[in-house]
């Protein structure tokens, strides 16, 4: 059979199959499925005490002893941050005797704070709880949402001190529920399903959340609320569970894939987070795209629980399964405590992390070796 | 020039940007390199077919390594389980204006487990050819694709399935140059390819998406043994993606049903 169309060659045909057979071996095979590029947090300095955002209250201030476990978004063009504070109640060093309660300072660049006064006691935005309730002797880490024309605020109570006597350790944290029409004076409510009227039940004996309940961080997806909440077992390791409810107000545990029903476990031994994983902070970026910031333990403390602490991270496609993403820090963690004489060098706890604009901000407090609590602030390109 | 072009291309598309930033990035990229693997590249010279000519034959799809590697996770890749795998392609010369060649072709494979995966697939092209010059081609393709693959990814004793639609166009040009033995047509393209995959994972019911439109180049040399044995080797390259070689070997019959 002949080959059609048959017209004078014009140049050599094996210079033009060199040529291709050299293309085919030269170029590279390859399958791009790149690298991760985790966010660069760098911290900002604050013009308060070691480089921290708001420097102590004055005497006799709700916050005369320290700020921290803190909660920072967006409210418009005003910055709010949301926080807990120690007065200097009791004989206790520190913040360990002190009644806790809740704060607010605004800002209009998220760096330079100003405290908004607050009708409770001290200055405070929502003082302990009246006796005989959940929450009568701390009333701290809010975690406020702005849902439409409501603020609700989800906190942690107790009706101990936190570390006072020593050793002697808050072990009856409950999750509190407060609503507000400007977010600024609250209204507590006592009607949820947990014990006295907190928001979230304890989980049986052997459950992960069978000691206490606390550091939340809701997130409403779609018509669904999500509660990322820290589980403390009765060998007193955190870790984070989730519940979800229809109306923000009754709530329904989902379990984790992890033991115990856990959705973010501790990590293995030597690891940044090996005796604690806890107060999560959640951001849906996009959709299938959740981030987790948590805090993380190397060690146990002295008398149990968490000490020290470093800032890990997670990742999840559904909000439900997660996995831990190594990051920059020395350990794998994505923000380290900082150099000695800065506020945050003993330890760094309640990340709160917000995407403004192009960059991502996270507010956090930290501890430096004199156990002194302050709030700071990182920041990552996005 | 004609020497130098695709490996030009081929470079250029290897030293592609790592823009992944987070383990979606890193999951959806997976998505998208293997459902580029199954899109119905050309692996031919622009329209080679007279009218009454026709390709039968095997593609052989190359797969280079693939990193499964997400987040803090590994899964199991195309790469980890073969390097290569056949596709059954059909190709017929269709009648066309003077001066023009069109052609429309298929692929497909049936659903056989092998070594615990399966793939699905069919495929569609149809193209046109300008011969401006005798030996000169320059043609316009169209083609998808849709494949539904079954293999353990996020774990060796399930079956995860991926379902891919590709859709796409490209441009080519080749020269064909004869010789004693037969004819050999260098070509080069370029293409867009919009590519859609759903990732499902068995053991919770979980479906990742990804959506992507890719520019696609491809170059290679089309070898006619005047016993109608047809070879081709093209590479293909994705820029930051995926670079790689297919080869062809097909029965070129020529029932002469048109000039």
């Amino acid at each position: 059979m002949s080959i059609p169309d048959v017209m004078p060659p014009t140049s050599p045909p094996s210079r033009l199959l060199l040529a291709a057979a050299a293309a085919l071996l030269l170029g590279r095979c390859s399958a791009d499925t790149a690298d991760l590029r985790p966010l660069r947090w760098e911290k900002v300095p604050g013009a308060g005490p070691g480089g921290s955002l708001l420097g102590l209250g004055s005497a006799g201030s709700f916050d005369e002893r320290g700020n921290f476990t803190v909660r920072a978004f967006k409210d418009g063009a005003t910055y709010r941050l949301y926080y807990g504070g120690a007065d200097t109640s009791g004989a206790c060093a520190g913040i360990n005797s002190a009644h806790w309660r809740v704060g607010l300072a605004e800002s209009s660049d998220g760096v330079a704070w100003t405290r908004v006064a607050g009708t409770e006691t001290g200055g405070a935005i929502l003082d302990i709880g009246t006796p005989g309730h959940f929450d009568d002797y701390l009333t701290y880490r809010p975690f406020v949402l702005r849902d439409g024309a409501v603020y609700r605020m989800w906190y942690n109570g107790s009706r101990k001190p936190f570390n006072c006597p020593a050793g002697t350790l808050a072990d009856d944290r409950r999750i509190g529920y407060a609503e507000s029409a400007d977010g600024v004076h609250w209204t507590r409510l006592y009607d949820g399903d947990g014990p006295g009227g907190s928001v979230l039940p304890l989980g049986g004996p052997g459950a992960i959340d069978a000691q206490q309940v606390g550091y939340v961080w809701v997130l409403k997806d779609g018509p669904e609320y999500r509660m990322y909440y820290s589980a403390n077992d009765a060998g007193n390791t955190w870790r984070v569970a989730l519940a979800v409810s229809a109306d923000a107000r009754h709530w329904t545990k989902v379990p984790g894939k992890l033991a115990g029903g856990a959705i973010l476990e501790t990590g293995t031994a030597g690891s940044f987070d090996v005796a604690c994983a806890y107060q999560p902070s959640v951001v849906k970026e996009r959709d299938q795209l959740y981030r987790m910031w948590y805090r993380g333990c190397q060690a146990p403390g002295p008398f149990g629980g968490p000490s020290r602490g470093v800032i890990g991270y997670a990742e999840s496609n559904d909000g439900v399964t997660w996995v831990k993403i190594r990051q920059p820090g020395p350990g794998g963690e994505a923000l380290s405590t900082g150099a000695t004489g800065q506020f945050d060098s003993g330890g760094l706890t309640t990340p709160s992390v917000f995407l403004d604009g192009d960059t991502w901000a996270m507010y956090y407090a930290g501890f430096d070796g004199g156990g002194q609590f302050l709030a700071g602030l990182a920041r990552a390109a996005r | 020039m004609t020497a130098r072009l695709p490996i030009l291309l081929s470079l250029a598309a290897a030293a592609g940007p790592a823009m992944a930033q987070t383990m979606l990035d890193q999951e959806q990229r997976l998505i998208e390199v293997h459902s580029l693997l199954v899109a119905l590249s050309p692996v031919g010279a622009p329209a080679p077919y007279r009218a009454g000519e026709a390709s039968l034959g095997l593609e052989v799809v190359t797969i280079p390594t693939i990193d499964g590697t997400t987040g803090g996770k590994r899964q199991i890749t195309a790469s980890d389980r073969t390097r290569v795998f056949p596709r059954p392609r059909l190709a017929i010369g269709l009648p066309a204006p003077e001066g023009f060649r069109a052609f429309a072709g298929l692929a497909y494979i049936p659903p056989l487990e092998i070594r615990g995966v399966s793939s699905h697939l069919g495929g569609l092209e149809a193209g046109i050819a300008w011969l401006p010059a005798p030996g000169l081609a320059l043609g316009a393709r169209g083609h998808l694709a849709y494949a539904e693959s079954r293999s353990p990814v996020t774990d060796p004793a399930t079956r995860d399935t991926l379902r891919t639609f590709d859709l796409g166009a490209d441009l080519a040009a080749g020269y064909r140059v004869e010789h004693a033995l037969g004819s050999a047509t260098p070509y080069a393209g370029i293409g867009v390819m919009r590519v859609a995959g759903d990732f499902r994972v068995s053991s919770d019911g979980e479906v990742l998406r990804s959506r992507t439109t890719e520019l696609a180049l491809h170059a290679g040399v089309r070898l006619l043994a005047r016993q109608r044995v047809e070879l081709v080797a093209e590479l293909e390259a994705v820029p930051g993606r995926l670079v790689h070689p297919s080869f062809r070997i097909a029965w070129a019959p020529d029932w002469g049903m048109g000039p």
